[in-house]
């Protein structure tokens, strides 16, 4: 992030009254449409939720209601049809592959992956803590939950931990996709709101983007977690249907009494699912760059293992990381964060801006094209020099490596000398490689050199499975109690803040 | 820690006059955490002073932030406490013995939230009864004893006040341990939200410190208070209890700042002009612009000091504020990383100006050419169709 | 004081050098008596300890012992100068220096006798029975089988190696020594989610030394309570970053000193930077304070003020005196450093003292500077000029590096405007089970007590 860069967005959008495209091209993949899911949780309750609304975001929405989603019973019959449907969906997208040619290794993978896409960031976690708990149920009283349940868990923990791969697009929080893409108004923590960007970027017309986004926080209800007018219409509607079941968990007579909530829902939802609507459509206009099939074939390739492991395997996950996962996973994001980086500024100029306003990258008109020879070792070879003319002033040191953008998978310039030129400077750098034409620019082209590179991530074995004895601990770790032990409690009773002594206390 | 002499009644009234008919609050260990986030703001800090409400000053209008709480949420609290007090406290016994290694199955628990006036008198009384039973510690007891609901009473910027502990084990190895219950759980030993257990920690330590305090009174060794508190929290689903230890005392300090920070009622009182009134800020019966006007200019007057996270979190006034701070075109509205970029430059219109070419002031200078430069790039290099840019038909 | 008429031992501190001496012997004591088992030993040591010194010292011990060692620190730059390290105090003792692809010894320390610089298969083939390489190398090479079966293993700095490479590198050897500095920057890592695993067994970005402990609290701990670096008047500031952990200046004081010529007749406009020179000569610290206002991070004011104290050092022909030479020799350009948080500070503050022709002396970043030590260092305060303070302004890491640098003097730079932001309140930090550092909270303590320490050696400027 460059705060020049950010300042001049905020003053242009203050005086012009309109938001800024961060980028010029999309870095994500967005399938066409993509799997929607928008949850509504009961207040304070991470695992349970009140609310579940999916579909293809071109189409209406399906809708699962549990009624009382602290009744086991209630929540899983009201989940199976949405875990049912996830599953198969996954299924489906997993079932053609493409050959993959890795080196002297062929692989099969998927061709498509299923994707999914959600409100905003807080979704994802409330997925991640849905699936934590589905995946991993206890029977109760010698009667297995259904299996789609378990497998469903699997497949949204398996995307909420992967949501964590920087440029992943399986599971796209679009509060996270609509920010890194636009230039708003909104402070990073207002930036959670996907009303308040989306009213930002596409106001009503003649309101300023600061009034409308104000006027939509006022009034977005998003989720997952309810505010208390939401809750309070839920605490009463709630109230109704647990007095008229009794205590039946019999479909046949719950289902119909589900109406009201179902209602109450709905109309949280609609707004929703045509906001994200809106969104995903708006940034679909925008061409992909190169490599978002590069990433997305990662996606797949991930989803592919996933797939086999679950589905085909039948297998689990661990519920925490090893030492050895940790280090695996935490190397995999630091890599993939650098090449995305790298990718994003390469293919993008608009996303060069911040690295040449922060002087790792430097653009300027090419003044000479020369040949010259150096000793490499022993032997003489020829070496290509450049003279870049900046109109910026440059203060990169000498022998700093830096990639042209054209060639950013290739080897890098060195910088031989910056002398000032005017009121920017004068680069000189040779290529560090042998002077083929692919690697040469055309004196008068404007071009672009940084510090970033796209080209292979240095190669890194995987850690030992054994972990060593450091990082063993010396008393053994008790077994968890089951994720679900809780769920034959009885279901706390509703405490209106009205009604309650010092409701502050219960945040 | 000297005791504040008690405010005399021309600054009563004049905070009364501050606070005009707007809703009241006593510190307590929450607004004192959301205080100090806005700490540097002097009408956060008037407010305090005044004991003013500000969640529910603008009440009705379009600027009022929906601060409530999911009757669910507050359901789940309130049945988590009634758990770990059901059959004489058995849960919580069961959890403190795992805990600190102390058998606390016999161990006297008193209940102090039970037969109590529910009013300041009640809290009176349970501050007096937690004092005693704290300073019993320096007896070296033979068998812990448990305080559910201790209450201690703290000087809050010359006002006194009264906290909440949810537990405190007294004679745990020759200390007093604090307790904080919470029912947001714990899974696979990590929160669901680090920056709630922070907030969680903060409290417990706010009753360490304050503990400390009311030791001293009772001219006792206030390091008896362990730095180590207890949070009590569900683990998993349902809200089966399971406890964590965590030191704390680098968050013990920073609340005796936020201590020594507090404005105090007596100054505040005499520094604050007449003209300042939430009166009018709170009336419900007036129109709503009378309303934020009355609140522009109060403010204008005190001053505001706005950073989005910090005070959209912690402040009923934030909306407001930076419906304000964007009529000023002050740059502070996006935040501080874009203010810090902009030293010397008053307002982003005149940014927006240095951007279309007007001259810079050599105090402008070393912010505007970076923000030109920006500029002249982004014309430059981000040049998209306008047709393509938001349309989403 | 005229250091010629004394002895090196006149001029070292010998209680607090032998306090150390037993610390260190009663370490080494303690890792003879565990090899062959699976257990480590700790040492924690601040600033300037002399770490290198000990574990060169101890490496040759348990050469004698017939032992087979493995040494590692996490950059090359320190293995480099822990083989010279190693030789120079064991001349005799083969080395064999492991590295990766284009890192070899600089030609000085690869002449030294005994030194070889072999693969990995070969260096296992050999047996050779002292290896030194980076963490990475050594964990690489192991992976590939060619690295292994050695007795001990030793890992400097291992309070800045996180416990992912420490899980790889710790199969070399049963018995581990984790030497390191508790005071200097913590394992970092870029991705915006690295608190996700804090608090667990499995954090990879925990210490070396924090990983060992959490699994084995029983691992003896030994703090070494001295430091050659530092003298007797940079230990106060110093000990703020050390809370818990006690030591002396290895020299007396007096012995190391700063001398520069007086300033000339119409210097009054460079005043406040001679003021700052004289002071940092008599007291070891000065803080060059300039006016508050709101200022960008790389701020052209601030880079200009460093760049003239630089030079007028050496424009004032500065020699230093200490307990290795016998005389006053002039201060070099090369020894001289500028230490910075950011990059765009680095870069200004570079570009200006080049335009100065004062290429040799050293500007760079707190992480860059771990570990290394300059006779003069000029700092560039992290809260230089900000209105809010933040976790990376307030890591007491970088802090500790900036002003744990030198042997002579340390001038701090920033604004008048910086302490008032530690009046206030520290910000609320978030909470993770397990683990109790709050770097947010203990920064800011670390702060607050260097800015009141240097209160008597504030230069308005």
């Amino acid at each position: 992030m460059s705060t020049a860069l950010e300042a001049y967005f905020a003053a242009r959008i203050y005086s012009e009254g309109q938001a800024l495209r961060r980028t010029t091209l999309r870095h994500v993949h967005l399938a066409d449409p993509p799997l929607a899911i928008a949850m509504w949780r009961l207040g304070g309750e991470r695992f349970r939720a009140a609310a579940v609304a999916w579909g293809p975001l071109d189409g209406p929405f399906q809708l699962a209601v549990p009624g009382e989603p602290r009744n086991r019973d209630l929540y899983f019959a009201a989940l199976e049809p949405f875990a049912i449907d996830l599953c198969a969906r996954l299924r489906r997208a997993a079932v053609s592959k493409v050959a993959r040619q890795r080196g002297s290794v062929t692989e099969h993978i998927p061709a498509d992956a299923l994707q999914l896409v959600v409100p905003n960031k807080s979704t994802v976690s409330a997925l991640g803590l849905l699936g934590r708990y589905l995946a991993y149920l206890s029977d109760r009283g010698g009667v297995a939950p259904h299996p789609a349940l378990i497998e469903a868990g699997k497949h949204l923990r398996f995307y909420a931990r992967n949501a964590r791969v920087p440029g992943q697009s399986l599971l796209i929080p679009l509060d996270r996709l609509v920010a890194d893409h636009w230039a708003t108004l909104l402070s990073p923590f207002e930036q959670a709101n996907l009303a308040a960007l989306d009213a930002q970027i596409e106001p009503p017309s003649g309101a300023h983007p600061f009034e409308a986004s104000a006027a939509a926080e006022a009034a977005a209800r998003i989720g997952p977690e309810p505010t208390e007018d939401v809750d309070r219409r839920t605490q009463a509607l709630l109230a109704d249907f647990n007095a008229a079941r009794g205590a039946s968990t019999d479909p046949a007579i719950t289902e119909p009494l589900t109406g009201p909530l179902r209602e109450h829902y709905r109309g949280l939802v609609e707004p929703v699912w045509q906001l994200m609507g809106r969104v995903v459509t708006r940034e679909r206009h925008l061409p992909a760059a190169p490599s978002v099939h590069r990433r997305f074939e990662s996606d797949r390739e991930a989803f592919g293992r996933h797939v086999d492991w679950v589905v085909t395997q039948g297998g689990y996950y661990r519920t925490t990381d090893t030492p050895r996962q940790a280090a695996i996973t935490l190397r995999r994001l630091e890599d993939t964060l650098a090449r995305y980086e790298a990718d994003q500024a390469v293919e993008d100029p608009a996303m060069m801006i911040p690295h040449l306003l922060d002087g790792d990258a430097i653009r300027g008109t090419v003044a000479s094209l020369t040949e010259t020879k150096v000793v490499v070792k022993v032997r003489a070879v020829a070496r290509a020099v450049i003279a870049v003319d900046s109109p910026d002033p440059v203060t990169l040191p000498a022998g700093k490596l830096l990639w042209w953008t054209a060639t950013a998978s290739d080897q890098p310039w060195e910088v031989q000398s910056v002398q000032p030129n005017g009121a920017g400077s004068r680069v000189v750098m040779m290529l560090t490689a042998k002077p083929t034409a692919e690697r040469l620019p055309v004196v008068g082209d404007v071009i672009t050199l940084s510090t970033l590179c796209t080209g292979q991530t240095p190669f890194w074995l995987m850690p030992p499975e054994i972990a060593p004895w450091t990082h063993r601990p010396a008393t053994p770790v008790p077994v968890p109690d089951p994720i679900d032990a809780g769920d034959s409690e009885q279901p706390a009773a509703p405490v209106d803040a009205a009604a309650a002594e010092d409701p502050g206390r219960y945040t | 820690m000297t005791r504040h002499q008690q405010p005399d009644s021309a600054a009563a009234t004049a905070l009364a006059r501050v606070r005009g008919q707007a809703p009241e609050i006593r510190a307590n260990v929450r607004r004192l955490a959301a205080f100090a986030n806005v700490h540097s703001c002097p009408t956060a800090a008037v407010a305090f002073a005044a004991r003013i409400d500000t969640n529910r000053v603008l009440a009705g209008t379009s600027m009022e932030m929906p601060f409530g709480q999911s009757p669910f949420a507050i359901g789940r609290g309130v049945a988590f406490e009634a758990l770990l007090r059901r059959h004489g406290h058995a849960e919580l016994r069961r959890v403190l013995t795992l805990g600190l290694d102390t058998d606390f199955t016999f161990a006297a628990i008193e209940n102090l939230r039970e037969g109590y006036p529910p009013n300041r008198t009640g809290l009176r009384m349970r501050a007096t009864v937690t004092q005693t039973r704290m300073a019993e510690i320096a007896g070296g007891p033979a068998e812990p004893v448990v305080l559910d609901g201790a209450v201690l009473e703290a000087d809050i910027g010359g006002l006194p006040a009264f906290f909440e502990a949810d537990e405190m084990a007294i004679g745990v190895g020759g200390q007093i341990i604090v307790g904080e219950n919470k029912s947001w759980p714990v899974v696979d030993g990590k929160p669901t939200d680090e920056d709630a257990l922070g907030a969680a920690l903060d409290q417990a330590a706010t009753y360490v410190l304050l503990g400390r305090h009311t030791l001293q009174r009772s001219g006792v060794d206030p390091s008896c208070m362990s730095d180590s508190v207890v949070l009590v929290t569900p683990r998993n689903t349902g809200l089966a209890p399971s406890l964590h230890r965590q030191d704390v005392a680098s968050r013990i300090r920073r609340i005796q700042r936020l201590l020594s920070a507090v404005p105090d009622v007596q100054e505040t009182a005499a520094a604050t002009p007449a003209s300042v009134t939430f009166g009018v800020v709170a009336d419900t019966a007036r129109p709503e612009s009378v309303r934020l006007d009355a609140f522009r200019d109060v403010t204008d007057v005190l001053g505001r000091v706005y950073e989005p996270a910090s005070c959209l979190t912690s402040c009923g006034f934030a909306w407001a504020c930076r419906q304000r701070l964007f009529a000023d075109a002050d740059p502070a509205v996006v935040g501080g990383a874009v203010a810090r970029a902009l030293p010397g430059v008053a307002s982003l219109s005149r940014v927006a100006e240095l951007g279309q070419g007007a001259p810079a002031s050599p105090v402008e200078a070393p912010a505007a050419v970076p923000v030109a430069r920006a500029g002249r790039l982004y014309d430059e290099l981000a040049a998209v169709p306008p047709d393509t840019q938001r349309r989403t038909a | 004081m005229t250091a010629g008429a004394t002895t090196l031992d006149d001029r070292l501190d010998q209680p607090v050098i032998a306090a150390a001496a037993a610390v260190e012997d009663a370490m080494r004591a303690d890792l003879m008596r565990l090899v062959g088992q699976e257990a480590a030993v700790v040492a924690a040591a601040p600033a300037g300890a002399g770490k290198s010194h000990f574990v060169a010292a101890t490496v040759g011990e348990l050469r004698a012992a017939g032992l087979r060692v493995a040494l590692a620190a996490p950059t090359n730059d320190q293995v480099q100068s822990l083989v010279q390290r190693v030789k120079q105090l064991n001349p005799d003792l083969p080395v064999a220096f492991v590295h990766g692809q284009g890192r070899e010894l600089p030609p000085s320390i690869a002449a030294l006798p005994g030194v070889t610089q072999p693969s990995a298969a070969d260096a296992q083939r050999h047996r050779d029975p002292l290896v030194i390489a980076t963490v990475d190398k050594l964990a690489d090479a192991f992976l590939r089988n060619d690295l292994g079966g050695f007795d001990v293993l030793v890992i400097d700095e291992a309070y800045q190696a996180d416990a992912a490479r420490y899980y790889t590198a710790a199969g070399v050897a049963r018995t581990h020594l984790l030497v390191g500095d508790t005071g200097q920057l913590d394992p970092f890592s870029p991705i915006d989610d690295a608190t996700y695993w804090r608090g667990g067994p499995e954090d990879p970005l925990q210490t070396a030394v924090g990983v060992l402990l959490r699994n084995h609290p029983d691992a003896p701990v030994h703090q070494i309570p001295v430091s050659w670096r530092l003298e007797p008047r940079a230990v106060p500031v110093a000990r703020c970053f050390y809370p818990r952990h006690a030591f002396g200046a290895a020299v007396r004081p007096g012995v190391r000193e700063l001398r520069l010529t007086r300033p000339g007749p119409g210097s009054q406009v460079l005043a406040p930077i001679d003021g700052a020179l004289d002071e940092a000569a008599r007291y070891g610290w000065a803080h060059v304070t300039l006016p508050g206002a709101p200022v960008l991070t790389a701020d052209p004011a601030t880079a200009g003020v460093i760049s003239e104290l630089v030079h007028r050092l050496l424009a004032r022909s500065a020699q230093v005196i200490c307990e290795n030479r016998g005389s006053l020799t002039d201060l070099q350009p090369s020894e001289i450093a500028v230490g910075v948080s950011h990059n765009d500070q680095k870069d200004l503050v570079r570009a200006v003292l080049d335009a100065r022709g004062l290429s040799a002396v050293r500007v760079d970043t707190a992480n860059r500077l771990q570990g290394l030590t300059f006779e003069v260092v000029v700092a560039w305060h992290p809260l230089a000029g900000a209105t809010v303070t933040d976790a990376f302004h307030l890591d007491p890491g970088r802090l500790c590096v900036l002003l744990t640098r030198h042997r002579q003097a340390c001038i701090l730079v920033g604004r008048d405007s910086d302490r008032a932001l530690l009046e206030g309140i520290p910000p609320a930090t978030p909470g993770y089970l397990g683990w109790d550092p709050d770097p947010v909270l203990d920064g800011w303590d670390a702060h607050e007590g260097v800015f009141r320490l240097l209160e008597p050696h504030v230069i308005p400027a």
